[in-house]
């Protein structure tokens, strides 16, 4: 460092030595190019006069920046200098994204989809590394399925040393082709009337029933058999909704019977309270028929012909807000701080904590408008009318307002859809003619997304040429269906004749594997068939040849060994 | 007369490229030979120069010790110094007197660029750039007016893109449909070259806003895209061996059905 000062003065003394002295420049540039040992620069150092070789030391301490700052100081003195700079440019710029740091690339791909992440995943093993990271993934399992079931049982730890975000997410998306696989049916009996009510509590593995004859009924999922029932309520249950806390049932007398959840139980709800009268509550608040019930953590929700939704508290059970309709209240789905519901022909959208109404979508159907079902993340909303067609819509919040637009139409029935239910990305529909339609929304959520903020897009969806008819059809009602649900691998659904159906797909991969190796089997046979006709054949053509020798052996011989030769071909 | 102003402009100049040369190359050294060297320095500088120079170089030592003393954040990855050449310094002086033209009445913060630019820019888009903001918390409010505060990392292109970038956002903020269009119009006219220059800027002065509008164009870029095009978009080279690369598309197998297909060309 000692020898790093003088030098930088006498870079000085040189450079207006140079600036006096053009016609030698690109000379003296050749010398101080050129190296010098340590030794002779401590040397040289006494000699101050002469500069040229200390300048050199001086170039060479400094590195690349000096050498650059020359070529910039001669542009003005000669052309060729001048071209010498943007090769400098074009040289020294990187046009790879990975010069960026890990941190700003995953800033990058956070803003892609599960899709497009794993096309990335196949550029470089750099990009292959930043996409396959932790936080991203887990984003997107909830976002389209919520918390997996097993980590309310075991806890969130465990599940994420188990498997990494992603693979659940590669296992779910693979696991979801399964309801276009083979099924088979269960038929539940017990109700002895129509059932008006369905829920599936695929967390805890139960079904949840009730109907006409006012009698709520619990079934295992997986056997199909019968655990429990409740006592006569007194009326007409119409709707039923449960967690692993709480199970509530709202009738056509306006009240809605709640049941907590006991630990110790095996199935979690006692229906025949016989020591403990606390676990059942009921309340009282609705003037007419409930409609619709649906949970979450903090809230009920509840929806009736009173052309009320009323919010209610799950700790102190009493009503916290009162959302009313222009007409009757059919069906409600919350999310967050939303409740979505339908009233008429109309589908609302609330702010729960305000009270205030967030959007508005007027004659979504042509007569009522009976189901509504929503996806996970909230954003999207399906609804199922009185003239059995289903409409999607997309709340698209801007941050100034939210506008529901419609992104879809499909018109799979040819009677009133009753009931739907949505996992990603299946959306089932239950109808008054019998059936259930089997709906794939992926493409269209990927499409909505993509034209978000251009609405001139919008209107081509309107004509509903690009959307898809339903993926499938299951038939096997007679009449009405009232009521349907999706989860587990399972689609459940109830109606008139007074039994639940279970569409069980779960054994749908497994059938698949095993319809292809018996194909497999049965290409080896075929080879297997196809060598040996092969042998036979050679072993024709080895025939060929003794008849040739027989044939030149009947030449040469005498007359005794005629006989011979006709006994060969006999 | 001429030669003689070109020269001591051409002079100042290199002095101030020494300058900066010096204050990158001492912060490499440890602390302590870099106070012996900068005592050289100033005595071997105080015995050629004039005294108007002498002052120069005072303060620029001043400025120095104020920036090891301030601990001033580095970013992760040192972009490597570049030279403009004399056109680039003007150009970017337009643009900074262009920018500032019109808001002369407002305070007004410096800012000193890696090539020696100095951009005045208003209060509030200081206060957009956190880093700078956290440096004028750090000092009193006489110094910081008087002193231009330095951007090691930042270049005077960058800034003048992000201080244009700013000023547009809040013009564009009254509607969610122009703030949109803005940033698809200010994005379509990078390359991926400028792109990740201001995003390695914005990240340095921790500008949000900035850096999440790039992220989000340069994602939009290669959303539906095939392998090979987001390949040659990013200007990646191909690592893979080829069973490598078999195995992680059979693995991903999932994410390539509606992949557009016309961007393979």
């Amino acid at each position: 460092m000692a020898f790093e000062c003088p030098n930088g003065t006498e870079v000085s003394q040189s450079l207006a030595h140079f600036v006096a002295n053009p016609g030698i420049g690109i000379v003296e540039s050749n010398l101080q190019l050129c190296p010098k040992s340590f030794t002779e620069g401590i040397a040289t150092s006494k000699f101050v006069p002469d500069t040229k070789p200390e300048s050199g030391k001086g170039v060479k301490l400094k590195g690349a920046s000096k050498i650059n700052s020359k070529k910039g100081i001669k542009a003005p003195v000669s052309a060729l200098n001048q071209s010498s700079i943007p090769g400098d440019v074009v040289f020294n710029c990187g046009l790879s994204i990975t010069d960026l740091p890990p941190a700003l690339i995953s800033e990058i791909l956070n803003c892609l989809d599960p899709k497009d992440l794993g096309v990335v995943s196949c550029v470089s093993p750099i990009l292959q590394r930043v996409a396959s990271e932790h936080h991203a993934w887990k984003q997107f399992y909830c976002e389209r399925w919520g918390l997996p079931a097993a980590s309310l049982a075991v806890g969130s730890g465990v599940v994420d040393d188990d498997k990494s975000w992603r693979e659940l997410f590669v296992e779910r998306e693979f696991r979801s082709k399964t309801f276009m696989g083979q099924y088979s049916i269960d038929v539940l009996y017990g109700h002895t009337e129509a059932v008006r009510t369905i829920f599936l509590l695929a967390s805890a593995k139960l079904i949840f029933t009730s109907g006409y004859d006012s009698v709520v009924r619990m079934w295992d999922m997986e056997n199909g058999l019968s655990i429990a029932s409740s006592r006569p309520l007194g009326c007409t249950i119409r709707a039923v909704a449960a967690d692993r806390k709480l199970l509530v049932a709202g009738g056509t007398d306006g009240f809605i019977h709640c049941w907590r959840a006991v630990e110790d139980l095996p199935h979690s709800f006692e229906f025949r309270a016989t020591q403990n009268q606390n676990t059942e509550v009921r309340l009282w608040g609705h003037e007419g028929p409930i409609t619709s019930l649906a949970l979450d953590l903090t809230r009920i929700y509840s929806g009736s012909w009173d052309t009320t939704v009323r919010v209610w508290d799950r700790h102190s059970m009493k009503c916290t807000a009162v959302l009313r309709h222009s007409d009757w209240v059919w069906a409600l789905v919350p999310h967050d701080t939303t409740v979505a519901s339908t009233s008429g022909s109309d589908v609302y959208v609330w702010d729960t904590d305000s009270g205030t109404l967030v959007t508005i979508v007027h004659n979504a159907h042509v007569g009522n408008t009976y189901a509504l079902a929503r996806s996970h993340t909230g954003d999207f909303l399906f609804t199922g009318g009185e003239d059995g067609a289903i409409h999607m819509y997309e709340i698209v919040n801007d941050g100034y307002e939210s506008k529901a637009w419609h992104v879809a139409v499909w018109v799979p029935h040819s009677a009133a859809v009753y009931s739907l239910a949505f996992e990603f990305p299946w959306l089932v529909s239950a109808s008054s003619d019998g059936k259930l339609a089997l709906i794939d929304v992926r493409k269209l959520l990927k499409i909505s997304k993509r034209a978000l903020g251009k609405r001139v897009s919008k209107v081509k969806h309107l004509g509903g040429d690009i959307v898809e008819p339903p993926q499938r059809m299951l038939h096997g009602f007679k009449s009405n269906l009232f009521s349907v649900d999706i989860g587990a691998e399972r689609i459940v659904c109830g109606g008139e004749e007074g039994v639940v159906r279970i569409w069980n797909f779960t054994e749908a991969l497994e059938i698949e594997r095993r319809a292809r190796a018996l194909r497999g089997i049965r290409l080896d046979n075929r080879m297997r068939r196809r060598k040996l006709q092969t042998e036979l054949s050679n072993k024709s053509g080895r025939s060929d040849q003794c008849s040739v020798a027989a044939k030149k052996n009947a030449v040469t011989c005498i007359w005794p060994k005629r006989g011979m030769s006709g006994k060969l071909k006999a | 007369m001429a030669k003689e102003s070109g020269s001591s402009k051409i002079e100042m100049l290199e002095i101030s490229n020494e300058a900066m040369a010096e204050a990158q190359s001492s912060k490499i050294e440890m602390l302590e030979i870099n106070n012996e060297a900068m005592a050289e320095a100033q005595s071997s500088k105080t015995v050629t120069m004039k005294p108007a120079e002498a002052e120069e170089s005072k303060t620029e030592t001043q400025k120095i010790t104020d920036e090891e003393s301030k601990n001033v954040p580095i970013a992760a990855t040192e972009e490597e110094s570049k030279k403009l050449s004399i056109t680039k310094v003007e150009e970017s002086k337009n643009a900074a007197t262009a920018t500032t033209e019109g808001e002369k009445e407002e305070a007004k913060v410096s800012l000193k660029t890696l090539d020696g630019v100095t951009f005045e820019v208003e209060a509030w888009i200081a206060k957009e750039m956190e880093t700078v903001q956290a440096y004028i918390d750090d000092t009193s409010a006489d110094t910081s007016a008087a002193i231009a505060i330095p951007l090691h990392n930042v270049a005077g292109r960058e800034l003048a893109r992000m201080v244009e970038y700013c000023k547009e956002h809040r013009r564009a903020s009254v509607s969610a449909g122009n703030l949109k269009e803005f940033e698809e119009r200010f994005a379509a006219a990078l390359n991926l070259y400028e792109m990740k220059d201001l995003i390695i800027a914005a990240n340095y002065l921790n500008t949000k806003k900035l850096l999440e509008s790039l992220s989000r164009c340069i994602a939009k870029a290669i959303k539906n895209k095939s392998v090979e095009f987001v390949r040659d978009y990013f200007g990646v080279t191909n690592d893979y061996t080829t069973e490598e690369e078999a195995q992680y598309r059979e693995t991903n197998a999932w994410a390539f059905r509606n992949v557009d297909e016309d961007s393979r060309n």
